[in-house]
C-alpha cells in the first residue's frame, strides 16, 4: 500500500484550479484521464484530493474550449484509453493562467502573513 | 448526436478505461482485485452523475432535456400503444366535441354576424306590446311607416330596414328555374353595417326607390356556386321572380347582413317590391309587420336614451295616424287597442343575446356546457390513466429518485408526456371537429350561415388553449405524485404495492366521472323523450304522405291583383285535374286558406264574428285561422272529425245553407258550456265585399291541427267549404306510396299546363315536420352523443381502475387463494369495488341531475324533468356498464393462482 494520507487531511481543489492543474500536467506529454489524476496527486504528494468523477467533465470542458485535444490510444499496460494533448492555445492559456495564479497566491500570502505568525 | 468526435458511448468507454487503469494501479500497489475495483469506483464517485454532467456540458441544457424528454416520452408511449390510443382518442373526442360546440356558440352567441364594423354600436330594433291581462308580445317586426317615423331620430348615426324574412325567389323560369334566398334590404344597410363589396359596388339610395332600374348584389358563395366566379358577372342581368335585375356587386364571403341566415341575393327593398308587384304594396300600410330594422347608435348615446326617443316617437306617430284614419273602415286603422302599451327598444345585434333567444341557441349553449363536462370527464380519465401507469412504473421511478435523478426532471418528463398526448389529442380533435361541425351545421342548424367561419383562428386558439389546460390538468397530478415520491420510502412502498393516498384520489376521480356521466345521460334521456314526444305529437292530420304544392306564375303586367289571382286559381284547378289522375296519387285537393304545417292564414279584424261572444278571446296558440278547400280537403289531409260530420259535397255548391266547422280548442274556448253544433259563426268574405254575411251553422268539430310545427299551445281554427270562385293558394296531394317519387311528375304536370308557370314548389309534409322538431333533435343528438361518450370514457376508466387494483392486490389475492378463499369470493371482492364507485356516482349524479333539471325545463317537450323511466334507464345503464367494466378484472382475479402470484412478488 502506498503512503497515502488520511482522506480528511487532503484538501479539496479550489473551484477552477483543476483546469489549471490538468493543463500543467499535460506539459510533459499526452496523458489519459487516470494518468492525469495520478500525476496531480503524486506531484502534490497526495495533499490534493482529485475527485476522479469531476475530472472528466473538466477534460470535456477544456476540450470544448480547444485547450486540449484527445484521441484514443493504448496505455502502458495495454489498455485502450483516451489520451489528451495540450494544444497551442492551451499552452498560451497555461502561461497566462500560471502567471495569474502566482500573482493571486502571492497576494493572498502577503495578506495572510508568514507561516506560523 | 455525435459532436466533436466524442459521444455518449465514447464517454462511457473512457470512464470504463479510467476505472480499469485505476484498478490496475491499486492492484500493483498490493490491493486484492476486489478491493482495488471497489476503491477505484469509490474514488470516482457517482459514475452516472458524471455521465450526466458530461451530457449536460455539451449543449443548451433545456433544449437537450426537452429533446430527450420528448424522445423518452415517445418511446414510452409507443411501448404501450393501447394506453396511448385510449388517451388520444379520449382527448380527441373530448376536445373535438368542444371545438364543434365552441364554433356553434361562437357563431350564435358570441360573435356578431360577419363583416360588421364596430358591432357594439349596432342594435336590432324590438317592439313590445303589452296590455293589462293581455299576452305580452315581443317582436322584431315593424311596419314600414313605423320605420320611417324613427329613421331620422338624433340618437342614430344610421338606420337600415330589411324584410323580416329571407324568402325563396325563383331565378329563371320553367324547367330550369331555381330557388334563391333573397333578402330585400334598404340601400342604407351596407353603409350602416360598414361592409365593403369584394367586387363592383352595392346599390345606392337612389336605386332603392319605386320604379328605379332593378339592381342586385350577389353573395360571394352564390356567385361561386351559380356563376363559377365569372369575373364578367357585373352588369349581367338575372331574372328573379317577375323582375330583371342587373348585378352591380358581390358581397364578401359569410356576409349575412345583421342576421345569421344565409342569403344568395340582396335586392333593394323598395325597387324590388315595386318590380314584383308594380305598386308600393306594404310601404304605406300600418298593418303589415314585415320590416326589421338595424340601427347604429351615435357614439355617446346610451341605449336607454335611444329607447326613450324611439318609444315617444312611435306612440306619437301611431296616435296621429289613428286620429287621421278614424273615419276609415276598421281594418284599415289598425291602431293599438286602448289598453295596449307599445314600447320600442334596441338590443344587441347578436340576436341570440336579445330578449327572446331562439330555442336553438339555448340548446346550443347547453350542449356547449355539456361538451365541457365531457372534456372534464376526459381529463379526469386521462389523469387517472396516467396516475395508474405512474403507479405501475413507480418502482422504476423510486429507483431513479434513489439513484439521484433530479425531481424537477422527473416532473418535466411527466409533463412532456402529458403535453405530447394532449398535442396528439388536439390534432385528432381538429379532425373530429371538422367532421362533426359539418354534420351539426348541415343537419341540426341548417338555417344559420357558418361559411367563412370554419376552422378559424379563434377555433385554433380555443383548441390549443383547451389542450394546454388539459395537459396541466391531466399531467400535473401524476407529475406531482411522482416528484413527491421520497426515494427509499417509495421504494419500500412500491414493492409492497401500497399507496393509499393515491387510491383515494383515483377513487374520487372515478366517482366524479361516473357522476358526470349520470348527469349527461339523464339530460340525454330527457331530450330523447322530448324528441319522441314531439315526433309522436298529433298534428291533427296524417302528414307523412302529404305533399304541398305552391305555384308561381309569370305575371302579365296588364292584369291587376284580382285578375292575377283568378289566373292563378285557373292554373291550380287545371293542375288538380291532371294530378288527381297521376299514378301514385291517392287524392288531391286545393287549399284556399291555411295549409297546415306550411302556411297560416288568419282572419282579419272583424272578418269573423261569433254571436254573443265579442271580442273573440285570444288563446296562447293564436288564431283564429281559416281552412278551406275543395271537396276532398279533409280526406286528403286525413283530418279527424270528433263531433258532428264533415262537409258534404253539396255544401261546396253556391246556394246551399252556409256551414262551417271549428276545431276542438275553438269549441272549448268559445262555447265552454254549450253544444258547438247548435252554434253559428258569421264570416264576412273579404273577396266579396259588401255581401251580406249569413250566420254559418257549425256542422262538425275537428281535431286541433298543428299550425307551423309542434306546439303544446293550440290555436283557434275555423273551416268552411270553398265556394266556386274563391282564390286558391295551394294544392295538397296525398301519395299512395313514396311521396318523394311523385315530385317530378307533379312539377311536370304544372309546367305542362302553360308557359305562365314559372316555378312549382313541392314540399313534403315529413320534411316540414322534421324541421319543426329540429331543436329537440339537436338536443337529443348532442346530449345522447355526449352522454354515451361520457359513459364510454367512464367505463374504460372504471375498467382500468379495477384492473389496476387487481394487479396491485395480486399478492393479497394470491394469499387469499392460497388460504383457500373460493373464486366466487374473489369475484365478489372486485365487483364490490366496482359497485361502490357506481353507487357513489349514481347517488351524486342523480342529485345533481334533479337539481339542474329545472333549468332544462323550458327546452323540453311533453316530459317532466323528474321523468321516472329516464332515471330508471340511466341507473340500469350505469349498473350494466359497471358490471361490464368489472367483468374482465373479476375474471383475472378469479384466475390468480396462489403459487404464481406469490412467486412474482
Amino acid at each position: 500500500m502506498s503512503p497515502q494520507k488520511a482522506e480528511q487531511e487532503r484538501i479539496a481543489l479550489l473551484q477552477g484550479t483543476l483546469d489549471l492543474l490538468i493543463l500543467r500536467t499535460l506539459v510533459f506529454g499526452p496523458q489519459h484521464g487516470q494518468g492525469i489524476a495520478r500525476a496531480i496527486e503524486q506531484q502534490a504528494e497526495d495533499t490534493l484530493l482529485v475527485d476522479h468523477g469531476s475530472l472528466y467533465p473538466a477534460l470535456q470542458r477544456l476540450e470544448a474550449r480547444r485547450l486540449i485535444s484527445a484521441e484514443w490510444g493504448t496505455s502502458d499496460n495495454n489498455r485502450r484509453a483516451r489520451f489528451y494533448t495540450l494544444t497551442r492555445v492551451g499552452r498560451t492559456q497555461l502561461v497566462a493562467e500560471t502567471r495569474h495564479w502566482r500573482r493571486l497566491a502571492a497576494a493572498i500570502g502577503r495578506i495572510l502573513g508568514p507561516e506560523g505568525a | 448526436m455525435g459532436r466533436r468526435g466524442h459521444n455518449d458511448e465514447d464517454f462511457a468507454h473512457e470512464i470504463q478505461a479510467h476505472l480499469e487503469l485505476e484498478t490496475d494501479r491499486l492492484i500493483r500497489d498490493g490491493m486484492s482485485p476486489e478491493d482495488a475495483r471497489a476503491a477505484a469506483y469509490r474514488a470516482f464517485g457517482n459514475v452516472a452523475r458524471t455521465q450526466e454532467r458530461f451530457y449536460e456540458s455539451r449543449r443548451v441544457m433545456w433544449l437537450s432535456h426537452a429533446r430527450y424528454d420528448v424522445r423518452f416520452a415517445m418511446r414510452t408511449l409507443i411501448k404501450s400503444p393501447g394506453f396511448t390510443v385510449a388517451i388520444i382518442l379520449t382527448l380527441a373526442l373530448g376536445l373535438g366535441a368542444n371545438a364543434t360546440m365552441f364554433g356553434v356558440v361562437d357563431r350564435l352567441l358570441v360573435s356578431s354576424p360577419q363583416h360588421l364594423v364596430q358591432p357594439d354600436q349596432l342594435r336590432h330594433l324590438y317592439l313590445e306590446r303589452r296590455g293589462a291581462g293581455d299576452l305580452g308580445l315581443q317582436s322584431r317586426r315593424l311596419t314600414y311607416p313605423d320605420f320611417k317615423d324613427i329613421e331620422r331620430l338624433p340618437a342614430f348615426a344610421s338606420v337600415a330596414a330589411y324584410a323580416a324574412d329571407v324568402v325563396a325567389w325563383t331565378m329563371g323560369s320553367g324547367s330550369d328555374a331555381r330557388r334563391v334566398q333573397v333578402q330585400q334590404a334598404s340601400a342604407s344597410l351596407f353603409p350602416t353595417l360598414g361592409v365593403r363589396p369584394v367586387r363592383g359596388r352595392f346599390y345606392a339610395v337612389e336605386e332603392d326607390v319605386p320604379g328605379a332600374a332593378p339592381t342586385a348584389v350577389l353573395s360571394e358563395e352564390f356567385w361561386a356556386r351559380e356563376f363559377e366566379r365569372d369575373p364578367g358577372i357585373i352588369g349581367r342581368v338575372v331574372q328573379l321572380n317577375r323582375g330583371r335585375y342587373e348585378v352591380v356587386g358581390i358581397a364578401p364571403t359569410g356576409f349575412t347582413g345583421a342576421e345569421l341566415s344565409p342569403v344568395d341575393v340582396w335586392l333593394p327593398l323598395r325597387a324590388s317590391a315595386f318590380a314584383e308587384s308594380g305598386r308600393g304594396a306594404g310601404f304605406d300600410d300600418r298593418g303589415q309587420w314585415w320590416i326589421r330594422a338595424v340601427v347604429r347608435l351615435k357614439s355617446g348615446v346610451t341605449s336607454d336614451a335611444a329607447d326613450a326617443q324611439l318609444t315617444a316617437t312611435h306612440i306619437a306617430a301611431r296616435r296621429a295616424y289613428a286620429k287621421a284614419s278614424a273615419g276609415l273602415p276598421e281594418h284599415a286603422g289598425r291602431a293599438y287597442a286602448e289598453h295596449e302599451v307599445p314600447r320600442l327598444f334596441t338590443a344587441s345585434v347578436i340576436a341570440a343575446r336579445g330578449p327572446s333567444p331562439s330555442t336553438t341557441s339555448a340548446i346550443s349553449l347547453w350542449s356547449a356546457g355539456v361538451s365541457l363536462v365531457v372534456l372534464l370527464i376526459a381529463c379526469a380519465n386521462v389523469a387517472n390513466l396516467l396516475l395508474v401507469r405512474g403507479i405501475r412504473g413507480q418502482r422504476e421511478l423510486a429507483l431513479r429518485v434513489a439513484l439521484g435523478a433530479d425531481r424537477r426532471r422527473l416532473l418535466a418528463q411527466s409533463m412532456t408526456e402529458a403535453a405530447l398526448l394532449a398535442g396528439a389529442g388536439a390534432l385528432a380533435a381538429l379532425g373530429v371537429s371538422w367532421g362533426s361541425s359539418r354534420m351539426v351545421h348541415a343537419m341540426l342548424i341548417p338555417d344559420v350561415a357558418f361559411s367563412g367561419s370554419g376552422i378559424g383562428s379563434r377555433l385554433l386558439v380555443f383548441v390549443s388553449a383547451a389542450a394546454v389546460i388539459t395537459t396541466l390538468f391531466a399531467g400535473i397530478l401524476p407529475a406531482v405524485q411522482a416528484s413527491r415520491t421520497a426515494g427509499t420510502d417509495a421504494l419500500r412502498a412500491a414493492s409492497r404495492g401500497n399507496s393509499s393516498a393515491r387510491s383515494t384520489l383515483r377513487g374520487a376521480l372515478m366517482v366524479a366521472q361516473i357522476t358526470l356521466s349520470v348527469v349527461l345521460l339523464v339530460g340525454a334521456g330527457l331530450f330523447v323523450r322530448s324528441l319522441w314526444q314531439a315526433l309522436d305529437t298529433d298534428v291533427g292530420f296524417d302528414y307523412a304522405p302529404i305533399l304541398a304544392v305552391f305555384l308561381e306564375e309569370n305575371a302579365d303586367p296588364a292584369r291587376d291583383r284580382v285578375a292575377q289571382q283568378r289566373r292563378r286559381t285557373e292554373l291550380y284547378r287545371a293542375a288538380l285535374a291532371r294530378i288527381s289522375t297521376l299514378p301514385g296519387v291517392r287524392s288531391a285537393t286545393l287549399s284556399a286558406a291555411t295549409t297546415p304545417l306550411f302556411t297560416r292564414d288568419g282572419f282579419g279584424p272583424g272578418e269573423l264574428r261569433v254571436p254573443g261572444v265579442d271580442p273573440i278571446p285570444r288563446v296562447p296558440g293564436g288564431g283564429p285561422y281559416k281552412y278551406s278547400g275543395t271537396e276532398d280537403f279533409f280526406a286528403t289531409l286525413g283530418v279527424t272529425v270528433t263531433r258532428g260530420r264533415a262537409f258534404e259535397p253539396a255544401e261546396f255548391q253556391d246556394g246551399t245553407e252556409p256551414v262551417a266547422m271549428v276545431n276542438e280548442t275553438f269549441a272549448r274556448t268559445i262555447w265552454p258550456d254549450r253544444d258547438p253544433l247548435a252554434q253559428c259563426i258569421q264570416y264576412s268574405d273579404p273577396d266579396r265585399k259588401g255581401a251580406p254575411t249569413p250566420c254559418r251553422r257549425i256542422v262538425g268539430v275537428f281535431k286541433d291541427l298543428a299550425s307551423f310545427g309542434v306546439d303544446e299551445r293550440k290555436p283557434l281554427q275555423v273551416a268552411y267549404p270553398t265556394l266556386r270562385d274563391t282564390y286558391v293558394k295551394g294544392l295538397i296531394v296525398r301519395a299512395g306510396g313514396d311521396p318523394a317519387s311523385l315530385i317530378p311528375s307533379i312539377r311536370q304536370a304544372f309546367l305542362g299546363i302553360s308557359s305562365d308557370v314559372r316555378f312549382v314548389e313541392v314540399a313534403s309534409g315529413a320534411e316540414r315536420f322534421n324541421r319543426a322538431v329540429r331543436s329537440w333533435r339537436l338536443g337529443s343528438t348532442m346530449f345522447t352523443a355526449f352522454g354515451l361518450l361520457a359513459l364510454l370514457v367512464a367505463a374504460v376508466g372504471l375498467y382500468s381502475n379495477l384492473a389496476f387494483g387487481i394487479a396491485q392486490r395480486r399478492r393479497e389475492l394470491g394469499i387469499r387463494a392460497a388460504l383457500g378463499a373460493n373464486r366466487q369470493h374473489l369475484v365478489r371482492v372486485v365487483m364490490a369495488q366496482a359497485a361502490r364507485f357506481v353507487a357513489a356516482g349514481l347517488v351524486l349524479g342523480t342529485a345533481i341531475a334533479l337539481a339542474a333539471g329545472r333549468f332544462l325545463e323550458r327546452l323540453l317537450f311533453g316530459v317532466a324533468v323528474t321523468d321516472l323511466p329516464v332515471y330508471g334507464l340511466v341507473i340500469f345503464t350505469l349498473i350494466a356498464a359497471g358490471g361490464l367494466a368489472g367483468l374482465i378484472p373479476a375474471w383475472r382475479a378469479m384466475s390468480i393462482h396462489a403459487k404464481t402470484a406469490l412467486e412474482t412478488e
